[in-house]
């Protein structure tokens, strides 16, 4: 069986800036309901790689080498066809749930856009399942909230408004890219918990990209691990935590270690 | 609200009163007087001179006349024109509408038009659209605007004979058309000086409103609008504009004086009879009330419109409180 998305030689550098790589020579595939991780430290190219997947580098980035989703290519494809994956079958959930939100438009009409830019015209239809994903991960009084502007919205809040966009047309890929880190330690078991139940009822697959091993072993059976922009371990997660292969993996399995078996 | 309201009014007021002193201060220090001209000349008898500048005030000490000034203007009265031998309200009556026509067309058609550019550029930044753009929006900024007046002036209106040179209606038999005629005249008489005006105009706000587009595009939430899959132009004018159009609305309420003095010039060169030549003529000929009246309703057309459009700018793209 093919794999949904299969990534083969990805290279990344700064389009001006002689010889500066963020990625090198990156593969790894990833097969339909599986959720795998990828670990690494800030500015180990997690977040570029995410970006990759969907063809949302800034212009300077340059990728070359190849990102297969669903059979077809991702970096050569033509805005069009890039558009017509992005949100609706490969999503994407990002780190600053603020941000990450247009101030300015009510949040029901932010998750409604992603129905209308894949082909509902009726605006009232996609609000309304708007707000039916928006309870489905877990909005409380969804209705009410969905009038609101992101910044009155607490931050869990703001990242369910997210994920609602994310998974509002039953994408077959989700990508999260630190979709928990701003949030506080109960908020992001939540958020968790509706990653993995989408995941398991859906078999959608997901892409995790956390610092946190944590994070990943909760929800992913295979961990990708990237260091320095090149791809250092690609093991079962349990595997990973028992035999680390490379020096940083051990380093940081022993880190979390030491913090859950206190001297 | 109503507070806030309230203090802008006081404001405006006060704006106004400092306004008319100094104007009023000015206009005292300078030589001559209403009846320079007509009066000064040697055939005159010194008793009629006299006897004119008692009739009108002159002969009093300027605190007394700016009383006298201040005084009849609190009862509506504007004075008497020296210069054009009728009431002043009668002149500026005339001549304000003129005026408002012509900078609220600049005013709306150039700001349509700066938008448009600026997300256009937006749409294909650093590629030649853009490019092209910046390079008339330049040139629409530094060049003066009564250079431009007088190109279009000699090649649209002279050379080309598309457009009159001058005037706002045909001479002539003109008075006896039908309306719909007169009004068709009017525009067409209209459409060299409001273009120059728009130009400028255009120019300012599209270069503002690139740079605020550009400086939003880099935000987050533009590209979660990427990821949604939404095409690029829905990108930049449903989640970039509304965040980037607030500053430029509000900058458009501080130009407002400025594109009021363009109208003076753009007024000369195309014999346009609104405010801002007749404030130019009743100067050249020392005539007070005209003077003052001109400058004072330049004044509180500046301050009204400065108040409006923060209040627009306020509804369009109302301040949000900052994140936590």
């Amino acid at each position: 069986m093919t794999p949904l998305l299969s990534v083969e030689a990805l290279r990344v550098d700064v389009a001006r800036g002689a010889g500066v790589r963020i990625l090198e020579d990156v593969s790894f595939s990833l097969s339909s309901g599986e959720a795998v991780g990828v670990l690494g430290a800030s500015g180990s190219g997690k977040t570029t790689l995410a970006l990759a997947m969907l063809g949302l580098l800034p212009p300077t980035l340059v990728a070359r080498g190849s990102v297969h989703f669903e059979g077809h290519e991702v970096l050569s494809a033509s805005r069009g066809a890039r558009r017509a994956v992005r949100g609706r079958r490969c999503s994407i959930v990002f780190q600053e749930p603020l941000t990450a939100l247009n101030p300015r438009m009510r949040v029901v009409d932010q998750v409604a856009e992603v129905a209308l830019a894949h082909g509902e015209r009726d605006g009232r239809r996609a609000r309304d399942a708007a707000v039916q994903m928006m309870e489905r991960v877990g909005l409380a009084n969804a209705a009410a909230q969905a009038a609101r502007l992101p910044h009155e919205l607490s931050g869990g809040e703001r990242q369910r408004v997210l994920l609602a966009m994310a998974l509002l047309l039953e994408p077959a890929l989700l990508i999260a890219d630190e979709p928990t880190s701003a949030l506080d330690v109960t908020v992001q078991a939540q958020v968790l918990q509706v990653l993995r139940a989408q995941q398991r009822e859906r078999g959608m697959s997901l892409l995790m990209v956390s610092h946190d091993l944590g994070v990943l072993a909760v929800l992913c059976s295979r961990v990708l691990v990237l260091h320095e922009g090149r791809l250092v371990e690609d093991a079962p997660t349990r595997q990973l935590l028992e035999t680390p292969a490379h020096p940083f993996t051990r380093a940081i399995v022993a880190a979390v270690r030491r913090m859950e078996r206190p001297a | 609200m109503f507070g806030r309201l309230l203090s802008r009014l006081t404001h405006a007021a006060a704006v106004c009163a400092v306004v008319a002193v100094a104007v009023f201060a000015l206009l005292q220090s300078a030589p001559g007087d209403p009846f320079a001209l007509a009066l000064e000349g040697a055939d005159v008898p010194a008793a009629v001179r006299a006897e004119w500048r008692a009739r009108y005030g002159l002969d009093q000490p300027p605190a007394a006349q700016f009383v006298r000034w201040a005084g009849a203007l609190a009862r509506g009265d504007f004075g008497y024109s020296t210069s054009r031998r009728q009431p002043v309200a009668a002149v500026v009556s005339e001549a304000f509408p003129r005026t408002l026509v012509l900078v609220g067309t600049a005013l709306v058609l150039g700001f349509a038009a700066g938008v448009w550019i600026a997300l256009v550029q937006t749409r294909h930044h650093r590629r030649w659209p853009d490019r092209a753009f910046s390079m008339v929006t330049l040139a629409g900024v530094a060049l003066p605007e009564f250079l431009l007046a007088l190109l279009a002036m000699t090649w649209l209106g002279a050379r080309w004979g598309l457009f009159p040179v001058a005037g706002v209606g045909s001479l002539g038999d003109a008075a006896a058309w039908p309306l719909w005629l007169r009004a068709v005249d009017f525009l067409w008489h209209l459409a060299l000086p409001a273009s120059v005006l728009s130009l400028a105009v255009a120019s300012r706000v599209a270069r503002h409103q690139r740079a605020a587009l550009l400086s939003v595009m880099r935000e987050d939430y533009v590209r979660t609008a990427r990821a949604k899959g939404l095409g690029e132009w829905q990108v930049i004018r449903r989640h970039a504009l509304p965040n980037a159009i607030g500053p430029v609305i509000a900058l458009l309420g501080l130009a407002l004086p400025s594109l009021v003095g363009g109208a003076v010039l753009i007024e000369r060169v195309f014999g346009w009879p609104g405010m801002g030549l007749t404030l130019f003529e009743a100067l050249l000929a020392r005539d007070y009330p005209l003077v003052l009246a001109a400058v004072l309703l330049a004044t509180v057309f500046a301050v009204v419109a400065r108040t409006l459009t923060e209040f627009i700018a306020d509804v369009v793209a109302p301040r949000r409180p900052q994140a936590t």
